[in-house]
């Protein structure tokens, strides 16, 4: 699979990560161009949320061996903001709360790192945009007064972090288990607000455990994470046979193959 | 430290401001200056409080915004005359009471010593703030002290803020007594932005009535050193009493803080958290009681210090207190001291947020959280600006 797709897309190769010591990941590939959806799917303690805090820029990670290139960029060679400002998006498992940093500042914060030098944000069209996003994702306006995720429940932290991504317009965004802890409302507000955001111009990769989440948005791509590595990539019909199967088989087929 | 023994309660009230001087004076000559011994003056830097070489040349002098109009605006010696009873008291034995009775005495007994005292009458709402600037321009001593009662039913929010200029080394003694009565409400806001050669002593002591809330917030956002003594008597029933702080202090800077939720009566909630934010070689300390009185049962007291090191150089003290003698109470106490959360500048990071930005919003927001509890937008807007020009002068400082 180490073929290059060069500039339109995100491109993973033979990525090894090691944390404390220990290997998460273990020659990893996987490409998503532009205009696809691609869902990993995989047993927990496949290495999947390692995946996404590593392509993040997460401090605790180690880099072994491999590479990672956005559009032709060296993207493990960015520093965290930069990737983020170069168009990449990582929507958290666990959002983090910021106490005391209202999501209106942070958000304005993260618009503004966007500007070039001089440039300064129309305070009007960007609270426009914001409530406008936020009323498509079912979140209360008050919201944007509140202090980033503190005492919001798991479903708000989540459409939170989609209301992050709309406002940002990444090029490339990881959701990690967004679907985990959704009810079923939160989880079609959620996707839909995932939907409309696809295009030709961006590409995502859905992380998640069960297939649930892909009734909601249909991936063009399935992988299954095991041991580290991509072990299975197939069509949408991947994800049914695994919510049948399990990931027992997998898991032991991977082990024998190994 | 030995306290002057009290005898008769009649003894306390004072009539006039020549009174007041008196019992500053004979306040002053009982009490002594700290001592390494001295519990009240625990981890504190006792080269610093030292009042010698400051004269009493300081000049004060006086702004006003909002509402004051309504308000029964008194000078000391008519006030001490109409309420002695009530304030009386509070000057002599309450205020510097955590330790500080020597410097506030020295203060009050000056010649260079002002101040007023305002009455908000029987169901007056005012929800415009009443801002007093106090600027000291020095160099010398100066002290002030505001007297402030709150008539039954009645509502405000008072901001004090003390200023020095640049360069000018002022010591300022500054006391506020409020009396709060039956079912009034006030909000209290204390802030400084005194030079970084300045120093403040600064006793505020609290006694709201029955069904009465008082909220205090302390802002310290200079000074060279900051010995502040904050106490809330706690004795009318249904009486709410929240006090708050935050101070930002940088290099060779000591903030001392002193606090006590003295629970006479029972059924009586009190809730107090202080925040500091210490960059480069900046010290706090902070040393908080509860004392909930025998037969002062239902007492619903809370106290935390929550320290955030911006530095390896910072240091935070931390002296929480529980002193409980009566029963079935629900009191806790804590106090925290740490750096920023990497995991919080990640987040904000992987938003695109530069790292030197991040931290800062980590920081304005750990500061702000207290900005926020003054409960009036236009103080808060206000002071928050403030907040963060001074997070940013001091992340910038050159040490």
């Amino acid at each position: 699979m180490l073929f290059s797709f060069g500039m339109d897309c995100l491109e993973i190769k033979d990525l090894t990560v090691a944390i404390h010591g220990q290997r998460i990941l273990d020659g990893l590939s996987l490409v998503v161009p532009k205009g696809e959806v691609h869902a990993i799917m995989g047993p927990n303690g496949s290495g999947k949320s390692t995946l996404a805090k590593v392509l993040a820029g997460h401090q605790d990670y180690e880099v072994v061996s491999g590479q990672v290139l956005m559009d032709g960029q060296d993207l493990l060679a960015m520093e965290v903001d930069e990737r983020s400002r170069a168009g990449f998006f990582l929507a958290f498992q666990y959002p983090y709360e910021i106490p005391g940093v209202s999501n209106a500042n942070f958000l304005r914060e993260a618009v503004r790192a966007r500007l070039g030098s001089g440039e300064e944000i129309d305070a009007v069209s960007f609270y426009k945009r914001l409530y406008g996003l936020m009323d498509e994702l079912g979140i209360d306006r008050k919201f944007t007064g509140r202090s980033v995720n503190e005492g919001f429940s798991g479903g708000e932290k989540k459409r939170n972090e989609i209301l992050q991504m709309a406002v940002l317009e990444p090029v490339y965004a990881v959701l990690d288990e967004t679907d985990s802890g959704l009810d079923i409302d939160a989880l079609r507000v959620v996707a839909e607000g995932v939907n409309r955001m696809r295009s030709p111009h961006r590409g995502f990769l859905l992380i998640t455990h069960y297939q649930r989440l892909l009734n909601y948005i249909e991936p063009d791509f399935i992988h299954v994470l095991a041991g580290g590595k991509i072990v299975r990539t197939g069509g949408k019909e991947l994800a049914l046979e695994l919510e049948e199967t399990g990931y027992d088989w997998i898991k032991e087929g991977a082990l024998a193959t190994a | 430290m030995t306290m002057p023994a009290v005898l008769d309660p009649d003894s306390l009230v004072i009539r006039s401001l020549p009174e007041c001087r008196a019992a500053a004076e004979e306040r002053f000559n009982l009490a002594s200056w700290p001592t390494r011994n001295d519990q009240e003056w625990r981890f504190a830097d006792l080269r610093r409080n030292s009042v010698d070489g400051f004269a009493a040349s300081a000049v004060l002098s006086t702004g006003r915004q909002g509402p004051w109009d309504a308000v029964e605006i008194l000078d000391l010696d008519t006030a001490l005359l109409r309420h002695g009873e009530r304030f009386g008291p509070a000057i002599e034995e309450s205020l510097g009471s955590l330790g500080a009775a020597r410097h506030l005495a020295w203060g009050l007994k000056s010649e260079n010593f002002r101040g007023e005292c305002w009455v908000i009458g029987e169901d007056q709402r005012l929800d415009v703030p009443l801002q007093l600037d106090v600027r000291a321009a020095g160099p010398g001593h100066a002290a002030w002290l505001s007297l402030v009662l709150v008539r039954r039913g009645a509502s405000a929010v008072i901001w004090e803020h003390l200023s020095s200029a640049v360069g000018d080394a002022v010591y300022l003694v500054n006391g506020t007594v409020v009396v709060v009565e039956e079912g009034a409400e006030v909000k209290l806001v204390g802030s400084q932005e005194l030079s970084a050669s300045s120093k403040l002593v600064n006793c505020v002591h609290v006694i709201p009535g029955a069904n009465a809330k008082v909220r205090d917030v302390r802002v310290n956002l200079g000074a060279e050193w900051v010995r502040q003594e904050v106490s809330a008597s706690l004795g009318a029933k249904g009486a709410d009493c929240e006090l708050f702080g935050l101070s930002l202090a940088g290099a060779g800077e000591e903030i001392d803080q002193r606090t006590l939720q003295a629970h006479v009566s029972g059924g009586i909630h009190s809730n107090l958290l202080y925040k500091n934010a210490l960059f480069a070689d900046a010290r706090s300390i902070f040393s908080g009681l509860i004392r909930v009185d025998s037969g002062a049962h239902q007492t619903d007291a809370f106290q935390s210090c929550r320290n955030l090191l911006l530095s390896e150089e910072a240091e935070a003290n931390a002296m929480p207190g529980l002193e409980i003698n009566a029963d079935q109470v629900r009191c806790s106490h804590g106090s925290t001291c740490g750096q920023i959360d990497p995991e919080e500048v990640f987040y904000l990071r992987a938003r695109g947020i530069p790292e030197a930005a991040a931290r800062h919003l980590v920081t304005l927001g750990f500061a702000n959280e207290i900005i926020g509890r003054i409960g009036n937008d236009s103080v808060e807007e206000r002071l928050s600006a403030r907040v963060e020009a001074r997070l940013l002068a001091l992340r910038d400082q050159k040490v």
